[in-house]
Parts: structure tokens; sequence; C-alpha cells
């Protein structure tokens, strides 16, 4: 601990040094206009305080001409600040392509994670520098929130869909995770923290957790086991359901005549709720999975259709190895297509 | 001859509202706005006094970084009740039904609201609400926080969200129909020449406090009866695991919890226009743009509720139009402070206590608003969402604005109101205490929110402590500071000097009539023939940037 | 309503008129405001519950749809009649208070 009280948390991501510079430029103009304000009073209190009981000062008639000055100025200020967040936000919020992915459950009042390859952890988030990470995020049960103070962003994550966040660590350390959205009796006790590495460290971290299956050779088995292969081909070529393979990323159109991204979101919702979206061309014939999967299986369902593409099984990305851009080209940054 | 002593003040009479009859019963069947607006300020203090032990157990929990003091559901629950409490029980019927019910009449020169039983009956509805919230706390407790937020509240909680959502929503009413008789009042009950922009800026902005109450409460009565609904019979509206959706739940929540802190605002700054002009004699600069900022506020904050979910799966688009609308209805409010500034100029400032506490308003107030933009933008709203940083904010608008602007009334018509004189050294000492003291209890925890404090959290990471202790230390300060006035309150109402009519020496109808008034307010129905706040004759106006030297009148 | 200060008919002219009024006029007026006020609060307050329905209907049309093979045509025609007669019978009975009784005959 420093002997110094700090003002700003640590600074650990590619975007957080944009939030603190919009901060401070916020700070800055609170801080101009607050003592503007009291500056004025205090000066106006005193240099007009009432010097004889009965005096009766002289009535004053509005001005339109001020009272624009100090609507406009405040407004142009307003858009500033309002251009410059939007700015930061979207570049906060865009999905980056060509990301480490990891899966994130919560529950109360825990956090899972497994990453690409296989390994699980429990309120512990190992990540590389210099490399993005992508979240993929659902609850088991409340609300919850993923927050990490030193990369300025959160992002919540809501039972019955997926939501995503990204961030890419600078600094190699220990940082503060936190559930920021209440959820209960041990809410507070939600918490755990992000250990940002060097790459060589993080690629041994990886080596040394191997215990576990990847969730998309899971999520084969479970495909098989489930009964998907029977509409959707042994290995997701199709059938009397949709091909599988190739399909998360594209485009994809809908029987009664929209389109939509596969994404995340649409894969889970497809498996949960398939009457929701029907792809053209095929009936409503698929039963619901809605109470035969849990959370970490549908994760694992959705990691085999994403590894199912044209020429096989992709391998996961790993800090070391960086596969080739084939992640979500979604054309704007969108975060909860449901 | 100057208009302030030129009053022909009625005779002074020993019959006032308070004392025309006599009993219990004159009192619980009154149709008295004035008698109702007593038995809304015994209520509410009563519930500020429930929710502030909240506060104080809250602070005190938090003064260690482990938590042990409460057991986490205990804490939950205090910090869900101190909300709740606060926000339905206090916030909201603080300023309109206590002093809005007892000024409006008197303020547009009628002998009572448009519908004086439904006044009663409201304050009825309020009582009950109060009683099954207060049962519902007594029998266990409610631990979902004040917003609500599903599937918790509907699928998990254990605690007795039934009841007290029962609670909010017969209380829900009591607010409805205050806004409702507000409105029906001051649209076909004001006297001979009371036209509109004759009106004092307080009638305006319960104007747009009664405009949201009818158009907003409503719907949060819908939200917690759907709440209820899926929590008793299973329907499946907000529990994604039965096909609901538990975003919608925070759209219906917030689109009328967000104007809500309009209801809670607005009439804190009515009083603020009238504390600034009367205790500076001087008319409010720019009066229409004051006006018609209170109406602009009204609507445009029911387009902005979408920026309490920046970081939930909301769309980025529908996010980027939300955060334009907040920083549009930032505007108005802006348009106050620099028009309450500017009436200050050449005037004539007495520092009385309810003075006092309206400079101590706009100073916090601005601080207030300026972190609300911090909030309205988007990317820093990522990291700030959901910590210290946004309990801060929201406290300094709603203690430092609605309750300052709450107390300085109180103080300002307290010898209309109870015909007696509270002590003005002790009010000025009292003022300057809780303004020490909220500061010292709120700055500290912005610092806390961007450092990454989560709000709502029973213990946390040992290097907030020193923002807590802070904190903790300011609301004891706090704390002290508002027993003050309860003291000599209480103490006024049999021991202290007889006010006269019109102690203040000010035009305002309300300083037109005895102290107490009449039970009719006024003896025969005034004819008004000035304008809001006209301590000198118009002739004598000044337009401001042609300076013609000082005028004295002394 | 009659109580200890309320209306003196010798001034204020019509037995109806409440103590805190000048005139009916203002009175009638009150009055009608107020009931459109109250309107206004009961449409937020059952379009808050429109809403839900609203959006659930187009999240799953085909529950909503086979839901409404359910109803009873009958029961759901007789109802309706019912709530639409209802609410003429006191439409009129309002009306009629308020004009003169020798104008109906």
């Amino acid at each position: 601990m420093q002997s110094w009280i700090p003002l700003i948390p640590d600074s650990a991501s590619s975007v957080s040094w944009k939030v603190d510079a919009l901060f401070f430029y916020l700070s800055g103009i609170t801080l101009f206009f607050t003592l503007l304000i009291s500056g004025t009073l205090i000066f106006f209190v005193i240099r007009y305080r009432r010097r004889t009981p009965y005096e009766i000062p002289r009535p004053v008639a509005g001005s339109h001409k001020l009272e624009t000055v100090w609507t406009v100025i405040p407004f142009i200020i307003a858009m500033t600040i309002f251009m410059w967040g939007v700015f930061v936000f979207f570049e906060q919020y865009k999905p980056p392509t060509n990301a480490i992915e990891v899966y994130v459950v919560g529950k109360q009042w825990m956090w899972k994670l497994q990453h690409a390859t296989g390994q699980r952890e429990i309120n512990e988030l190992h990540v590389p520098v210099g490399r993005k990470v992508k979240l993929i995020m659902t609850s088991e049960d409340v609300i919850h929130d993923f927050f990490v103070p030193a990369f300025r962003t959160k992002a919540d994550v809501v039972p019955g869909r997926y939501t995503t966040m990204w961030f890419e660590a600078t600094k190699a350390g220990q940082y503060h995770l936190f559930c920021a959205e209440y959820c209960g009796m041990n809410h507070s006790g939600m918490t755990g923290s992000v250990i940002v590495m060097e790459p060589r460290d993080f690629d041994n971290w990886l080596s040394g957790n191997t215990g576990n299956m990847t969730p998309a050779t899971a999520g084969q088995q479970l495909y098989q086991t489930l009964g998907c292969a029977s509409c959707h081909g042994a290995n997701g070529e199709g059938g009397r359901g949709p091909a599988l393979t190739g399909t998360f990323g594209s485009q994809v159109s809908l029987a009664n005549g929209g389109a939509v991204i596969a994404d995340e979101a649409y894969l889970r919702e497809s498996i949960i709720n398939p009457q929701a979206k029907i792809v053209t061309g095929f009936g409503p014939i698929m039963p619901t999975f809605q109470g035969q999967v849990s959370e970490d299986q549908l994760m694992q369902l959705v990691a085999y259709i994403k590894s199912l593409h044209v020429g096989g099984q992709q391998t996961p990305v790993t800090a070391a190895s960086p596969s080739p851009a084939r992640a979500v080209t979604a054309p704007s940054p969108t975060r909860n297509a449901r | 001859m100057r208009p302030i002593e030129s009053f022909e003040l009625p005779s002074p009479s020993k019959v006032n509202y308070l004392n025309a009859t006599y009993g219990l019963k004159s009192w619980l069947l009154t149709k008295d706005h004035k008698r109702i607006a007593l038995l809304y300020l015994g209520s509410i203090t009563f519930f500020f006094f429930v929710g502030g032990i909240y506060a104080l157990m809250i602070r005190l929990e938090l003064l260690t970084p482990q938590g042990d003091f409460l057991a986490s559901t205990t804490y939950n629950k205090v910090f869900t009740q101190h909300g709740i409490i606060m926000v339905f029980f206090f916030l909201i019927p603080s300023i309109p039904a206590t002093l809005g019910n007892f000024l409006i009449p008197m303020m547009i020169g009628a002998k009572d609201l448009a519908f004086p039983r439904i006044n009663l009956l409201s304050w009825y509805i309020y009582l009950l609400g109060g009683i099954v919230t207060i049962y519902a706390l007594l029998a266990g407790g409610v631990d979902t926080g004040w917003t609500f937020y599903t599937p918790f509240s509907t699928t998990f909680s254990n605690s007795y969200v039934v009841a007290t959502g029962l609670g909010i929503f017969i209380n829900g009413f009591s607010s409805i129909l205050t806004g409702l008789n507000f409105i029906v009042t001051i649209h076909t009950m004001r006297a001979p020449g009371m036209t509109w922009f004759r009106m004092p800026l307080f009638i305006w902005s319960h104007y747009a406090t009664s405009l949201i109450m009818i158009l907003g409460t409503p719907v949060i009565a819908i939200t917690v009866l759907l709440v209820a609904f899926e929590r008793v019979a299973g329907v499946g509206i907000f529990n994604p695991k039965l096909g609901g959706d538990p975003i919608l739940f925070q759209h219906m929540f917030w689109f009328y919890s967000h104007p809500a802190v309009y209801i809670m605002v607005l009439p804190g700054m009515g009083v603020i226009s009238e504390l600034i002009a009367n205790f500076s004699r001087k008319n409010i600069f720019g009066y229409s743009f004051v006006a018609f900022s209170s109406l602009a506020i009204a609507v445009f904050g029911f387009l902005v509720w979408g920026h309490h979910m920046f970081v939930t799966p909301q769309s980025v688009y529908a996010g980027m139009i939300f955060s334009f609308l907040s920083f549009a209805v930032a505007i108005p409010s802006a348009i106050k402070v620099f028009n309450w500034t500017a009436t200050l100029y050449k005037s004539s400032i007495s520092y009385d206590t309810p003075m006092l506490y309206a400079l101590g308003f706009i100073g916090l107030f601005t601080i207030g608003g300026m972190t609300g933009l911090f909030l309205a933008a988007l990317a820093v709203d990522v990291h700030v969402s959901d910590t210290y940083f946004v309990v801060a904010h929201f406290h300094y608008i709603m203690v430092g604005g609605t309750l300052m602007a709450y107390l300085g009334g109180l103080h300002y018509w307290w010898p209309k109101i109870t015909g007696r004189l509270y002590p003005e050294g002790w009010g000025r000492f009292s003022a300057l205490v809780i303004f020490v003291g909220f500061n010292l209890t709120f700055l500290p925890q912005f610092v806390a929110g961007y450092l990454g404090m989560p709000r709502r959290y029973h213990a946390y990471p040992p290097e907030f402590q020193v923002f807590n202790v802070l904190s903790t230390a300011g609301a004891s300060i706090l704390g002290f500071g508002m027993l003050i006035p309860a003291i000599y309150f209480v103490w006024s109402m049999r021991y202290g000097r007889h006010a006269e009519a019109n102690p203040w020496h000010l035009p305002g109808l309300e300083w037109r009539t005895q102290s107490p008034p009449p039970t009719e307010n006024f003896e025969t129905t005034p004819i008004v023939t000035w304008d809001a706040y006209e301590f000198a004759p118009p002739e004598e106006t000044e337009v401001v940037g042609t300076l013609r030297g000082e005028y004295d009148r002394a | 309503m009659i109580e200890s200060h309320a209306a003196t008919p010798e001034i204020h002219g019509h037995p109806a008129l409440q103590h805190h009024f000048e005139n009916m006029e203002q009175q009638r007026e009150a009055g009608t405001l107020g009931m459109w006020i109250f309107l206004v609060t009961e449409i937020m307050f059952f379009g808050g519950m429109f809403l839900a329905y609203t959006l659930y209907r187009t999240l799953y049309p085909e529950a909503f749809a086979s839901a409404s093979n359910h109803l009873d045509i009958t029961l759901g025609a007789v109802n309706t009649g019912v709530l639409i007669l209802s609410s003429f019978t006191m439409a009129m009975a309002v009306y009629f208070t308020q004009i003169p009784a020798s104008a109906v005959s």
C-alpha cells in the first residue's frame, strides 16, 4: 500500500487512460463551474448584504441576451462531453476481432470462468498483457455485473441471454474483480481478481492446467448425447435442421423474412427457444432444450458450434498462437443482438 | 411608500385554523389543507427519522472493511429499507405534501385545494401504505434494494417483497391524488387577477411536479403489481426462466423512477426560488425562463430513463440517444442556477436561516448536477455506474438539494404555519453544521466511487477504508445537525415568540393574512394587482446593461 | 357536504356549492378537469400493462395464438356487452343529472 492516498485507480487497460482523460476533463469543468457559482454567490452575499432593515433594491428585468448566453454555452460544453463520451464508449463496447475468448457464468455468489483451451477458474481470471480478451457472459440466477475498476469497464451479466465485454490489459499485476450489480446475501463476497501476466507466463500457466476438456470438445460430446446430430448432421453438416458448419458469424435469413447475424446470443436462443427465429426453408420442429442443459453446457454447445467451420474444427486461441481472424465481424457495435 | 409596509393587514383575530376546532376528531376528519399539511408533516418526520436511523446503521457498518457490525443479510435489508423509506415515504411527499399542501391555496388566493376530501384521502392512503410497509419491515424486512431488480426480487429473494411492494403501490395513489388536486387547483382556483405569470415560482414548480406525479406514478404502480404477480402466481413476466425479460422491468421501473427524481427536486427548486427572491428583496431574474425550465425538466425527465441502463444489454444506439437527452435535461437546471445567482446582483441579502439553506442548496445542487454529467457521459458511466460515485451524486441532489430546500422552506414558513418564531441563532448554527456534515459525508464517496468501490457492499477491500471513515464521521455530524432543528421546532411551538402576520416583510399573498391563517385563509378573497416578488413599483425596473447609477431607496 | 364553516346559501347562492369555491361554474370546471386528469392516470396505469402484453405477444406469437383458442366466445361477448352497457348507462345518468328536469320530459 502506498503511503499516499490514491485518487484514481490503477490504469491497466487500453481504454483506461481514455476514460480517465474524459474524467479529468469533466472534473475540470465541474471545478470551474462550482468555483464560479460559489465564488459569485459569496461575492454577492458580501457585496449586497442588507445594510438597513428597510432598504428595497431596484427590480431588475431579465435579460434574454444574458440568458441565451448561459443556455448556449453550457449546451455546447455538454455536447463536447457527450461526443467524447460516445466516442470512447463505442470503443469500449465494439466487439474485437481475433480475441482470446473466455466464457463466464455468474451465479450467487461466485464467478465461474472457462478458457477456450479448457482451463476452468473460479473468482480468478488469468489473462496475458497486450492481447484482447473477450468475455462471453451469462448468469444462472439473478443479474450480476462483471466490473474490473483497473480496466474501467463493466457489463451486466444477465440470466437468459449472453452479454459480452472486452478489454486489453496493458500492465501485469493483480486487479480487483467486483460484482457491481446487487445480487443478494453475499453480493459483497462475489469478488475476485484478474491476474494479468506477461504472454510467456500466461502460456506457461495455460499449459500447466490441462486437466479439462476444451469447451468445444465437451460441446461435441453433448451434441452427440443430446441427439442434435439426428437433425443437424453428425458433424453439423445439416439435415432436417439447418447446417451448423460455418454458421457462426454469418448472416442467417429467417423464415419471417428477416435476417440475423449468428452470434453467441442467437445460437443460445435457438437452443432454448427454437421457435423464435426459424431459418428460411425449415419447419418449426425443434424442441426446446430449456431446463435440460445448464448454462455451462449451453456455453459448451455454443463453443462447439462456433468451432464448426468449413474445413474442420478450429484450434482455440492462445496468447502465443494468434489464430487467423475469423471471429464475429459485426458491422456495428452491438452487444445484445437477441 | 414602500409596498411591503403598505399591506392592509387584517385585524389580528384570536381564531385561526389551529384553534378553530378542538379534539382528535377535528384533526383526523379535517378537510382543511393546512391541517392536512400538518398531518403530513408529522408522519413524514416520523419516516425521516426511521430512514435516518437506517442511514446511521449503514455508516456504522462501513466504518470498518470487514462486515462486523451487522450480518450481510441484515445490512442488505438496512440499505434497502433506508432507500424505500427515504424515497417513497420521505422525499417524494416531503415538500409537495407539506409545504405545497399548505401554501398552494394560500399563494394563489384560494380557500382550499379543489378537492379537500381527496386531499384528506391521500393522507390516509399515504398512512395505509406506510403502515403496510412498516409491517413488512417489522415482519422480517426486505432485501432487494429499493430498485427491486428482477429476477432477484421476483424469484430469489426470501424477504417480504410482496408486502413492501403493496405498501409502495398503495402509497403511489396518494401521490397521484395529490398531483391531481394540485393541477386542478392551480387551473381553476386562482384568485381574481392571479394570472399564470403572476404566480410565485413555487406554484410553477409544483405544477410541473404534479404533471410527473400523474403521468409517472401509475407506471410504478403497475410495475410493482407485476412483480408481485410474478412472485405470487409464477407468471413469467420478468424471470427469463419463465420466458420473461428482466430488462423490461428496468425500463418500466426507471420510466417512473427517473422522473421521480424530478418529483423530489422540482419542488425544492420552487422553494429556493421563493427564498432567493424574498430574502434578497428582488424579483427573480428571468422569471419566465425559470418557470418554463420547470416544465422543460418535467417533459425531458420522461425521456432519459435509459441512462440508468448504460451497462445493461441495452442497444448502444439507445444508450447514445439517452445520453444526449440526459445532457439536454441538464440545461434547464443550469439556467435555474444562473438565474438564481443573477437575482442576487444588486439586491439586499439577509443572512436569515432560510437564506443560508438556499445558498447551501445552490452550491450543493451545482456539484450534484455537474457530477450528473459524469454519469450521463457514456464512457465514464461505464466505469462509475453502480459505484459509490453514483451514491454520492444522488445524495447531493436528494439531500443537498431536496432536504436543504425542505429545511429552508420549513424555517421560512414556520411563523406562518405555527404562528411562532424559531430561534434564529440556533437555526443558523444548525444550517452550518448540516452543511459541513453533509459535505464531509458525501465528498469522499465520489473518490471511493471512482476508485471502484461498488455500492451495496457490506464488506469492502481495506484500501477504501479511509474514505468510509471520513464519510461516517460526516454522517455523525449530519445526524447531530438534524437533531437541533427537530428540538427547537418542537420547542418553539410552545415557547417560541409569537409571529406577526408578515414577520419577513414580504409581498407574497400568504403573508397578507394573519399568522396562523384563519381556516378560510383570507377574510375576503384577495384581488391580485401585482406580480410575484414585486417589492418595488415596476416602473422603477432597471434594465441590465444600462447602468444608470445605483438607486438608493433607503 | 355540510360542515361547520360550510356554504351559507345567502352568500353563495346555490345549495350544492361547496364552501371553498366562488361559484358553480368554478366548481363544475374543477370537477370536470379532475375527472379528465384521473383518466390520464388510468391510461398510464394500464399503458404499462399493455406495453408488457404487446412485448410478449411479439416475442411469443404462437403461445398467444394457441391460448386464444381456449377463449369462450359467448362468455367474452357477454362480458364485453356488459362492460359497454354499464359505461353507457353511467354516462347517461351523469348527463341527465346535469340538465334541468324540465328539459327531459
